[in-house]
């Protein structure tokens, strides 16, 4: 696959199918395209099989086998998906993920994943918003055990080559094809490039825009931002789910982000504000169990603003009304109970305080059934897309999601690859390249100037003050002069190390210009629903308008900004209840 | 004043020729911050040109932050700073600059040294 093109300074790999990002919606895209076209590349910013979220997904994997209630099928479960997102989902991807994801997780069966069992059957269990017990488990390492059971399925199959530690800072669209990719290489700064006839980008989310939230370090939304600049349409930026109980205080390292919902999720806890009033029987009787993300969020958020929470800006999560036994027992998975006493947190005794945070882009590129971009040749899957999930994603909807989405843009890329011939386009890689290694070199020359990491710092504030669980159209307004200045002082004033090796700086800066612009689009979208549904509620705008907006909002490059559109959601599967 | 905490990092670049040697950064102790954090502070505030791992800062998820703190192989995700600590790269592997090492090639009998187990950087097996 290894080759030199033309007269560029860079190591050159020519491909059939480049993906990029190396989670779970990555790697079986891997898989699958493998199985049609013999040259696929794999491309991870980090460590392949230990990056990305798919590794920090706890627990839940959802897929309607019907097994814990053989009442369950794929028809329940899109029709509880498209009342989670609240009728803005893309109807006929959910219709095809909710059939498809049983099969998922049979393949990953037969790559040696193991999930927990009872009397030989996959264990299902209950999650909020689903209306069987559909989410297959893994002890609380789900994420881990699925990302490690595909990275090694990936390495065992000949057609794909792994490249970790490199960073794709440019994608060249050529009309006819092949496409182009500029990565940059973390252990020493080195280009090198990928020409590739398909593109399939599968780099997760941005939640990293938002001070609180629960990713990796890595979802910096690279790849939403790659394919809007290269043309690619957007859809539903404006939803970000934000996770109601995170982790607040005591930290519980070891046990993840999102560990505190395992008590709401498990035994269904008690939510108390700083004044002690269990303000969620109040909101909403019967939450407990019922209670999706979106509205548990923004109750939890309400009584922070109000001025109840605590001095961390949480609230208290309580399981101490149970038996002493009973919790021990409950707790026994994962060790968790025991993880927990070891960190000196008695949850028999004690309530945990836990927080709001940012978690899940629901948006993301516009594709179809195939996975296909607007742009020939460019492919999308996993949390990159939008339309699975519309307005507010279930909980255990991601893990299965990536895997259907994952494996069908795979497929249908290398399809694509197959039918599409050769055109090279060096030169104006060439142009590019120069620019690029220009941009750098001039980061790293200048004595003074704005830091990347100051500059992300300074977007996580600004997009949680003016753009987070509780909206706004003044509050968001005022976001984008800040954003501009900040835009500019990153074009004009940014400074780095000057460390060829591992510089975290210089993957930093390229990830701060993706954030800036992650923020101005779902600054634009949020700006433009004039309404609240799933996760983006307007304070100006608390209502969800059926009439106006059952409609998705598509983002497109227009010169060097963007403009927007709406189009109606296509009811081809289920109508909204009154 | 606020208590203090003296971090030793082991650095090393290449690209500098020169040997390793040990820089001391001093920060504010907080008593909830890992050691990873810790090292994310010292990049954040003190010095941009620190080299570590770190991906999903959550306590053992991603496995890739492990090195050597105060003599002991550790994910620094997974433990509390403390007012004293001096971080070495993972014993075992080739240093490939300050605390970053190859994890594919590990390194025979290195002596003198207390290894990391071979499974510290795979997800943790159930227990």
């Amino acid at each position: 696959m290894k080759g030199s093109f033309f007269m560029l300074d860079a190591e050159c790999f020519d491909l059939d199918v480049l993906v990029i990002g190396g989670g779970g919606a990555g790697a079986i895209a891997a898989i699958w395209a493998a199985k049609e076209v013999s040259r696929v590349g794999l491309v991870e910013k980090g460590i392949f099989g230990k990056s990305g979220c798919t590794p920090m997904g706890a627990f839940s994997v959802c897929a309607a086998f019907g097994i814990a209630d053989p009442a369950d099928n794929p028809r329940k479960h899109l029709e509880d998906t498209l009342r989670g997102g609240q009728f803005l989902n893309r109807q006929d991807l959910v219709d095809i993920f909710t059939k498809e994801a049983p099969e998922r997780i049979e393949e990953l069966i037969s790559y040696g994943a193991k999930f927990d069992m009872e009397n030989g059957k996959l264990h299902q269990v209950m999650m909020p918003g689903h209306s069987y017990p559909r989410a297959c488990h893994y002890d609380r390492r789900t994420g881990p055990m699925i990302m490690g059971t595909l990275a090694r399925k990936v390495k065992k199959t000949p057609e794909v080559q792994v490249f970790e530690e490199v960073m794709i800072i440019d994608l060249l669209i050529t009309p006819e094809g092949p496409h182009y990719a500029l990565g940059l290489r973390w252990p020493d700064s080195s280009f090198i490039i990928f020409k590739a006839k398909a593109i399939v980008v599968t780099t997760g989310g941005g939640a990293q825009i938002y001070k609180n939230n629960t990713t990796s370090l890595d979802n910096t939304g690279d790849g939403i931002s790659l394919m809007f600049e290269a043309g690619a349409e957007l859809a539903d930026m404006e939803f970000i789910q934000f996770y109601p109980t995170t982790v607040c205080s005591p930290k519980l390292p070891g046990l993840g982000p999102t560990a505190t919902a395992f008590l709401r999720i498990r035994t269904g806890a008690r939510l108390y504000n700083a004044l002690g009033e269990e303000f969620m029987e109040k909101k909403m009787p019967g939450w407990r169990f019922q209670a999706t993300r979106d509205q548990l969020s923004l109750a939890i958020y309400r009584e922070i603003i109000e001025g109840r929470g605590t001095a961390n800006g949480g609230v208290y999560m309580d399981i101490t009304h149970l038996p002493p036994e009973k919790i021990q027992k409950e707790y026994e998975i994962g060790n968790y109970y025991q993880k927990l006493m070891q960190i000196g947190v008695d949850i028999s005794k004690r309530p945990i305080e836990t927080k709001v945070s940012a978690h899940f882009f629901m948006g993301g590129a516009r594709v179809n059934e195939r996975g296909e971009t607007n742009v020939p040749g460019l492919f999308a899957g996993g949390e990159a897309t939008a339309g699975y999930h519309g307005a507010n994603r279930l909980g255990g909807n991601a893990l299965s999601e990536i895997l259907v989405s994952g494996s069908r843009t795979g497929k249908f890329a290398a399809i694509w690859a197959k039918e599409h011939g050769e055109n090279r386009q060096e030169e104006a890689l060439e142009k590019r390249m120069n620019s690029l290694q220009e941009r750098i070199s001039r980061w790293r020359t200048r004595e003074t100037g704005l830091r990347p990491v100051e500059g992300k710092k300074q977007i996580q504030n600004l997009m949680w003050e003016k753009a987070g669980v509780i909206r706004e159209g003044g509050k968001m307004k005022s976001a984008l002069a800040p954003l501009q200045v900040l835009q500019e002082e990153a074009d004009q004033n940014l400074v780095i190390c000057p460390a060829g090796r591992y510089n975290r700086e210089l993957y930093d800066a390229f990830e701060l210009g993706h954030m800036i612009r992650i923020s101005s689009l779902v600054l634009t979208a949020a700006l433009a629903r004039e309404e609240s549904r799933g996760a983006h509620y307007r304070k100006d705008f608390p209502f969800p308008d059926n009439d106006r907006w059952l409609a998705n909002i598509i983002l497109k490059k227009s010169g060097e900004g963007v403009s927007w559109q709406t189009e109606k959601v296509k009811l081809t599967h289920m109508n909204p209840e009154a | 004043m606020p208590e203090m905490s003296r971090i030793q990092v082991l650095r090393f670049d290449p690209d500098q020729g020169s040997s390793p040697y040990y820089q001391e950064y001093i920060i504010p102790f907080e008593k909830e911050s890992t050691i990873l954090d810790s090292l994310y502070y010292i990049y954040q505030h003190l010095d941009g040109s620190l080299a570590f791992r770190g991906s999903c800062f959550a306590g053992g998820w991603c496995n890739v932050c492990a090195v050597k703190v105060s003599g002991r192989a550790l994910l620094p995700c997974k433990h509390f700073m403390e007012k004293d600590m001096i971080i070495e790269p993972l014993p075992g592997y080739p240093v490939l600059r300050d605390l970053i090492v190859d994890y594919s090639r590990k390194l025979k009998n290195e002596p003198g040294e207390n290894r990391a187990s071979g499974n510290l950087c795979q997800p943790e097996k159930r227990q």
